[in-house]
């Protein structure tokens, strides 16, 4: 996946599946874990491009707007097999919860997928700004 | 580092463990824990979890965790295979009292609602079988379903039987033709637990399941066709029709996509409740809501509907299987003896009746990789098993051996009636694939006599043997603890993995 305002790195754990992000902005951060989300689903997997969807999330902190991001891309992959192959986050921040709006550029696997993921689960969820860099933390059921 | 601080104790992280005997440590009480946690381990499984990487600390810290949740009686358990979860460890139980602010999580059952195992029994032996086994599981990948996303269009469902399945169980496919009456009473809850609510699954978990009944699905889940390789308990296998060379099939799959949605849906509910109820999280994944509150009625209603699912997802295998059989070998599945041993779940959570503190009392048992094991006499056994206890499905790795056991009353005293659910992962996924870069691992699998098919290489290099403990070790504590009664190994001879 396309992401050049993150670092994403693979957790290991026995159970599932976790990554770990680092981005200078909430946006990158959100746009990062997509991007590591979808490398655990598709592997080497080649990937169509025709296609643009769009998808909101929110949340009451940027944990559960992150959590809740990567619920409805993987939404979109159960639905109909899309997976996108770059993303781009617009966030609208106001006085209620934080909300995303996630331009996704993609299309159907070409080959099988690698991984079923199950879920996006609470354990251990983490999003937050540590110093200039924020920083998440999300384990995916397999 | 894991640091052994005198001869009974051992720090895993925070937390300081005191072994009782050789197969039992305790985690006393500290912080928030309202009870206090006990792991069933040897020394060597308990020396295998507190290695470097192998997450043991996050494993004993969720069984802490557990601990802290209102209204938990008795202990916080962890299991001989227990490995680090999401919220609850995998090997985990505990029970709640509603009469004390009881509470139940889905974090406590997990995203595979009814995840659980299927057993069946042949007069065929293994000979009878070795010469065409290529062809019976070729035949059996044919008709079973299995991979990433795996679907059926053979047998994809409109919305309203989707619903008839949740409300029914395995009853609906014994209905639709799929498998013997005799099945039914031969599945725990008879296959259909009382309480479900359709009308509390959402459309999206419904859509889900339209085309994934009877389909194996992915990650750890398999169909396995093998032998009886070791008798430990000659009369109580005579009562399971089970006997040196039997050859049987385990059948290792959930509730599937419907299941994953409920749970998922189920989390946010009940993060709200939490709040609602000023019940503090040590883990958000152990959102919950008291038992008595409507969140939890409509999240029982919902998991009942989706383990009614997943009986009738192994019902519709298992009647697959049946036909496979038939196919290769030529005669009917009657005239070979395929007769269904079990099936029971090892991710639920279940109202029964426990004794605690001297009088009987109506608890919420959660059992999240871990199987029911109740002794013999126990008034929800089905006659045929009510002397010997009820059967104990524990599956291994795709290369060793599988177990059956039987319930005990240590079981039912101690645990809550619950005992171990298989052989607990000990590298992680992607460790698992590095370490098998290069080797041949069909023709490994061939050289060992057992014929593997898979969707794709990727899930067999991450379910290869070393990357699960021994179930041998892991059934021996069980055994010696006294919390599960060692019946009879089987040995693969194919393997089908999702």
């Amino acid at each position: 996946v396309t992401q050049q305002r993150a670092t994403v790195r693979a957790l290991e754990h026995t159970a599932d599946a976790g990554i770990e992000i680092e981005a200078t902005s909430l946006a990158g951060l959100l746009e990062g874990a997509v991007a590591g989300m979808i490398e655990i689903v598709r592997g080497g997997a080649r990937v169509g491009n025709g296609e643009t969807r769009e998808v909101r999330a929110h949340g009451t902190d940027p944990a559960l707007l992150l959590r809740d991001l990567l619920r409805n891309v993987l939404s979109l992959h159960e639905a109909d097999g899309f997976v996108p192959i770059d993303c781009v986050v617009a966030l609208e921040e106001g006085t209620g919860p934080i909300e995303a709006r996630c331009t996704l550029r993609g299309g159907a696997l070409e080959d099988p997928p690698a991984t079923e993921l199950k879920g996006v689960t609470l354990h251990g969820l983490a999003a937050s700004r540590v110093g200039g860099a924020w920083r998440a933390r999300v384990i995916f059921d397999v | 580092m894991p640091q052994r601080t005198e001869s009974r104790t051992l720090r895993l992280g925070d937390l300081e463990l005191r072994r009782l005997d050789p197969y039992r440590w305790v985690i006393p009480r500290q912080g928030k824990m309202r009870v206090e946690g006990m792991i069933y381990a040897d020394e060597a499984l308990m020396e295998d979890l507190a290695a470097p990487g192998q997450g043991g600390d996050e494993a004993v810290q969720q069984v802490a965790n557990v601990a802290c949740l209102p209204g938990i009686v008795g202990r916080s358990i962890g299991m001989p295979d227990i490995h680090w979860g999401y919220g609850f460890a995998i090997g985990g139980v505990a029970a709640f009292d509603p009469g004390q602010g009881g509470v139940v999580s889905p974090g406590g059952v997990g995203y595979d609602i009814n995840c659980g195992v299927r057993l069946l029994r042949t007069d065929l032996k293994e000979l009878d079988v070795r010469p065409r086994l290529a062809d019976l599981m070729n035949q059996i990948m044919r008709d079973v379903p299995a991979g990433v996303g795996s679907r059926t269009k053979r047998t994809a469902l409109s919305a309203h039987e989707v619903r008839e399945v949740l409300a029914e169980g395995a009853g609906w496919a014994v209905r639709k033709g799929y498998g013997l009456p005799e099945d039914l009473e031969r599945t725990e809850g008879g296959g259909c637990l009382p309480g479900a609510d359709p009308e509390r699954v959402s459309p999206r978990a419904i859509e889900r399941g339209r085309s994934q009944v009877g389909t194996v699905g992915s990650g750890n889940h398999f169909i396995e066709v093998g032998f009886v390789d070791r008798i430990f308990d000659a009369p109580v296998a005579a009562r399971l029709a089970l006997e040196m060379g039997t050859v049987c099939v385990l059948i290792h799959s959930g509730s599937r996509g419907l299941g994953y949605q409920v749970c998922d849906d189920f989390l946010d509910v009940m993060l709200a409740a939490a709040a609602r109820y000023c019940i503090d999280l040590p883990d958000r994944q152990l959102a919950c809501a008291p038992l008595t509150s409507p969140e939890a009625g409509d999240y029982l209603g919902a998991m009942n509907a989706a383990a009614n699912f997943a009986f009738a997802n192994r019902q519709m295998m298992a009647h697959r299987v049946r036909e496979a059989f038939a196919r290769v070998l030529g005669r009917s599945h009657e005239a070979q003896g395929i007769r269904q041993v079990y099936d029971v779940a090892h991710n639920i959570a279940k109202w029964e009746n426990h004794e605690l503190d001297g009088a009987m009392r109506r608890l919420c048992v959660h059992r999240k990789g871990a199987t029911r094991a109740f002794p013999p006499g126990h008034p929800e056994l089905i006659p045929l098993y009510r002397e010997v206890g009820q059967p104990v499905l524990i599956p291994g790795d795709m290369g060793r051996y599988s177990y059956v056991l039987v319930g005990t009353g240590a079981a039912y005293r101690e645990t809550f009636g619950s005992t171990c659910h298989g052989a607990g992962r000990r590298m992680s996924r992607h460790a698992a694939k590095k370490s098998v870069k290069g080797r041949s691992l069909r023709q490994e699998f061939r050289d060992m006599g057992i014929e593997v098919r898979a969707s794709s290489f990727d899930t067999i290099a991450e379910e290869v043997p070393e990357a699960y403990k021994d179930v041998a070790e892991v059934v021996e504590v069980v055994d010696r603890a006294g919390i599960g009664r060692t019946v009879a190994r089987l040995h693969p001879m194919g393997v089908l993995k999702g």
